[in-house]
């Protein structure tokens, strides 16, 4: 796919893995291929519209390993759905069967948010996207400043309260359609116990059905499937079967 | 031409699938195969062994009136979204409350039983993908296919831990497909919840609604004829069986042409 052109990226968004993007783009600075829009949902539109804003692998990369550990103390699914301990369980399950309030504070997400990002439109090759429940749909946030648009896709359901009747896609269908697919996906060992593990399991399979089908359905498609949890141990890796993919060895 | 039925699940919805075999009896035709998932499986099972949606239905009522009461403690609390059992049991209901209304429904008859070629469709939830069943005792096929998430128990099938086939197959066409069928059938409902969720928990259930109509599309584009029913009520509102029942049958009614085997392509 070398110099290929008018092309349309969809990256998933699900974990802060996605902060390894910019090898990704690093490669495809490499091969002279760009990308006409880029489709982002969830933790990936960060390395996107940095990505888009400087218009330099390099430097968006050094961007994200600024606000990574901020990042990482501001989301509690940083990488992924997963109950850990039956304490967090019932403090999750207590809470978010009483109201719409995520066990975390919106306040502390728009804070976040209007700290790294500015209050501008969003470029226009970004389009981010996120589930409207109102319409039940997903959509892209066409129309709203960064910062809304970034709170929305960020709004991770039990979490975040959703922002305006938004919540992050990357929870629904996991990543938008795109001509090129990329995905990168924590490997996890589910240990299902009891009944609301199997309930969570059961919609985490639709989002991965999906996904799949997006994923096939795409004309370019690379999934990175990792043990890690660091997007900057990843970046090499990521770059590899980039490079290799784009400059058609792979 | 090998004509397929795919029978979606939906619980108390699977109710309008015997409008559906109704209509299908009237034109005289006779499926070659039939999958299910969930109350498609029931359903399927059923026809399987009794070949006529008279039978079907007073079988599968009969059976809900008569477990129904026992039920009712349970859906009380599936309506006040979730609570500690989801963490302190395996599942809301115990194996053995339920049990009895599937042994009920197919004893100990087995697929080889049965009249026509039926498919049930589970969730293998190790593989992470649909399991198509054959073979075997019907009860533990349907039972398994019928196992909602969290609700029921998970069930051992071929080594595996099962659970409702709808997951990831809500309308089993690509089943039906598998096994031979040329034409299929698929008859399915409405998924859209009725109401904004209120707490986190019901906005898992309300995303995942969304996730449920994008797979039966994917299920759907394969289908060579749907009957689509519109049915206002969850699927565990199971004392509304009967008006379900008639308003399905009062929907295809009014329909009948459009369903008319003569302009099938």
């Amino acid at each position: 796919m070398k110099g290929e052109k008018n092309l349309i990226l969809a990256t998933g968004g699900n974990s802060i893995l996605y902060f390894s993007l910019p090898a990704f783009f690093k490669a495809c600075e490499k091969y002279e291929v760009e990308f006409d829009e880029i489709h982002c949902v969830g933790f990936s539109c960060i390395p996107a519209y940095f990505y888009l804003k400087t218009n330099s692998s390099n430097q968006s990369y050094m961007y994200l390993r600024s606000i990574y550990d901020e990042t990482l103390k501001n989301f509690h699914f940083a990488f992924g759905f997963n109950f850990t301990s039956i304490v967090e369980q019932i403090r999750t399950l207590y809470k978010a069967s009483r109201t719409l309030k995520g066990f975390k504070s919106q306040r502390a997400l728009i804070k976040y948010v209007n700290r790294h990002f500015e209050d501008e439109k969003i470029p226009k090759k970004l389009k981010i996207h996120a589930f409207n429940l109102k319409t039940f749909n997903d959509e892209i946030l066409e129309h709203d400043t960064l910062q809304e648009a970034m709170i929305k896709t960020l709004s991770f359901p039990l979490e975040f309260e959703p922002y305006n009747d938004y919540v992050s896609g990357s929870w629904v269908y996991g990543v938008p359609e795109g001509d090129f697919v990329l995905l990168i996906n924590k490997i996890f060992n589910f240990d299902l116990k009891n009944a609301v593990d199997f309930m969570i399991y059961s919609t985490y399979a639709r989002t991965f059905k999906i996904m799949e089908k997006r994923f096939n359905d795409a004309k370019h498609k690379l999934r990175l499937q990792t043990n890690s949890s660091n997007p900057f141990y990843l970046s090499a890796k990521l770059y590899e079967i980039s490079e290799k993919y784009i400059g058609g060895k792979l | 031409m090998k004509i397929g039925l795919a029978l979606a699940a939906g619980g108390v919805k699977g109710f309008a699938h015997i409008a559906t075999l109704k209509l299908l009896e009237e034109y005289n035709i006779k499926p070659d195969i039939i999958t299910g998932s969930s109350a498609g499986a029931i359903i399927a099972g059923l026809y399987g062994l009794y070949g006529n949606s008279k039978k079907v239905y007073d079988k599968f009522s009969n059976a809900v009136e008569k477990f129904l009461p026992s039920f009712n403690k349970y859906t009380k609390k599936l309506n006040k979204s979730a609570g500690s059992w989801g963490i302190l049991q395996r599942s809301l209901v115990p194996i053995e409350d339920y049990y009895p209304f599937f042994r009920y429904l197919f004893g100990k008859k087995k697929f080889s039983d049965c009249k026509y070629q039926i498919g049930i469709v589970t969730f293998d939830n190790s593989a992470r993908t649909s399991l198509l069943i054959t073979e075997g005792f019907l009860v533990d096929a349907v039972m398994a296919s019928a196992s909602v998430p969290g609700v029921f128990s998970p069930l051992w099938i071929a080594g595996t831990l099962n659970t409702d086939g709808g997951v990831l197959s809500p309308v089993p066409v690509n089943e039906a497909i598998q096994l031979g069928a040329e034409f299929v059938i698929a008859s399915t409902f409405s998924r859209k919840p009725l109401d904004y969720p209120k707490d986190q928990m019901e906005l898992m259930f309300y995303i995942d609604a969304w996730k449920d109509v994008e797979i039966e599309y994917i299920d759907l584009d394969k289908a060579n004829m749907v009957i689509y029913y519109r049915i206002p009520y969850e699927w565990h509102e199971f004392q509304n069986y009967n008006e379900i029942y008639q308003s399905a049958l009062s929907y295809i009614n009014e329909r009948r042409e459009e369903f008319d085997p003569r302009y099938w392509r």
